[in-house]
């Protein structure tokens, strides 16, 4: 059985990233998806990589001790969705956090010769599920960093053969019937990640 | 008079980040500029936005109440 680690990142339960998050983790599960829905807010998960951490950050195994319990998870993944705001271009700092501390060398990748080699090849499906205040041309202006980071980076260390980028943007805008059309999009592209 | 604001993030203060950031503060001590220097790190600054801080994120009348100094430091 395929399992799905869903991260999400918004600090409100009734908004309508929350909405996405839902729709994201029904959808998953609808297709027979083992899911484990790791709320970063809910889970009180603390983003910020101590001094402790830094120091001890190539030292496999024993870096993954502060966060074992989320390495685990990332480490069960078949597929990995993440569901988050795009806040000043990038991140939220939890989702961002999260990377930081959990996506360790000898986790996510591994460096050999200093070059970043892909170690969570056992993700084979990749998606995030994203909104942007912006225009999509406002972010493409300033590169669309989480794009890149996600289509990119992520990418990089799952090798998947499957990837999506979900984005709404213009949610400053946005109406109820966009906003309703783009969580029934998500639905009908997650079934077919 | 020119007056900078430097934003400092790294846990270590051993690191070459550290470094640079003393070249820096070198750099404008012997240029004589008024800097304030933020050590997120020192000061434990909080970096989740919080619940709270997105329901009266459009009320300007409040929405820089929960990180006023640094509001302060930025104007």
């Amino acid at each position: 059985m395929t399992r799905a680690l869903v991260i999400a990142a918004h600090p409100v339960p009734d908004s309508y990233n929350q909405a996405l998050h839902a729709r994201t983790v029904e959808t998953l599960q609808a297709r027979g998806w083992d899911v484990d829905d790791c709320d970063l807010y809910a889970e009180g998960f603390n983003p910020v990589l101590s001094e402790a951490e830094r120091r001890g950050y190539h030292d496999e195994p024993d870096n993954i001790a502060p966060v074992a319990d989320y390495v685990e998870r990332v480490r069960a993944a078949d597929a990995l969705v993440m569901v988050f705001p795009v806040w000043n271009f990038g991140y939220p700092a939890m989702l961002k956090g999260f990377l930081d501390r959990v996506f360790l060398p000898g986790v996510s990748f591994r460096l050999e010769e200093g070059k970043v080699k892909p170690n969570l090849t056992k993700i084979r499906r990749l998606a995030a599920v994203t909104t942007y205040g912006g225009t999509r041309v406002r972010a493409m202006l300033v590169g669309d960093p989480p794009r890149k980071c996600v289509t990119r980076a992520v990418w990089h260390v799952c090798r998947p053969r499957s990837m999506k980028y979900l984005a709404l943007y213009d949610m400053n805008r946005a109406t109820d019937a966009k906003r309703g059309q783009f969580l029934t999009d998500v639905g009908d592209q997650l079934r077919t990640l | 008079m020119m007056r900078a604001l430097i934003i400092f993030c790294h846990p270590k203060q051993d690191s070459f980040n550290a470094a640079v950031l003393n070249a820096v503060t070198a750099h404008l001590d012997a240029a004589q500029v008024e800097y304030r220097l933020r050590d997120l790190y020192r000061t434990n600054f909080m970096p989740v936005l919080t619940e709270h801080e997105l329901d009266c994120y459009l009320d300007e009348s409040c929405n820089a109440d929960p990180v006023a100094q640094d509001v302060a430091d930025v104007q």
